[in-house]
């Protein structure tokens, strides 16, 4: 029983990605990411709790494997070569086997754009005020 | 438990762009796979105005 990459040409991991080689039981993974984008570089700490919104409190699917425990005897898992650019957050990349894999995502984006200049002249801009972001769901 | 014999799984060229968040490669046997992403991004999420923090500071 064996798995074996021949060359891998990986760019970038990202947060809490895993490259596994060789045969695990159970993958759990989850990530909850709040974007924001704002036309100026212009940030902040702690903007946004994910309490705030109820997609980060959702819970995922309970762990369900209907299927028979199998054991594959002798099992080859073979990659020759594999290119990647980037594995984003809490992502996965596995040669061999498993029994379950559970991965789970939530993703706000939310893009804050910069007032057109006849409306800055109309309204001034307050210094402090808060922008009514409200909680999605 | 069943048992599988001589299981050969091969790939010789993969090449891949991106793999995005919570999203799985996977070469080999897996008994099951749950996948439950949710991504938002609704209108009220534009904002526009001063730069100024989403929600009270303190």
């Amino acid at each position: 029983m064996y798995s074996k990459i021949g060359n891998v040409s990986i760019i970038d991991f990202s947060s809490s990605s895993v490259l596994q080689v060789g045969d695990s039981n159970n993958i759990d993974s989850l990530a909850n990411v709040f974007a924001v984008q704002r036309q100026q570089e212009q940030f902040y700490n702690f903007e946004a709790p994910y309490s705030m919104y109820p997609i980060f409190s959702r819970p995922p699917k309970p762990f369900r494997c209907s299927c028979p425990p199998t054991l594959n005897y002798p099992s080859k898992n073979t990659v020759g070569i594999f290119r990647n650019i980037g594995f984003d957050a809490a992502s996965v990349l596995h040669v061999g086997n498993t029994c379950h894999v559970r991965m789970v995502s939530r993703v706000i984006n939310v893009r804050q754009l910069e007032k057109p200049l006849q409306d800055k002249e109309a309204e001034p801009a307050v210094p402090g005020i808060l922008v009514p972001l409200q909680p999605l769901g | 438990m069943i048992i599988v014999q001589q299981q050969e799984n091969k790939i010789d060229y993969l090449e891949v762009k991106i793999v995005s968040t919570s999203s799985l490669v996977h070469m080999g046997d897996v008994g099951c796979i749950q996948l439950d992403s949710a991504f938002d991004s609704p209108a009220e999420s534009v904002v526009e105005g001063t730069f100024v923090p989403l929600i009270p500071q303190g």
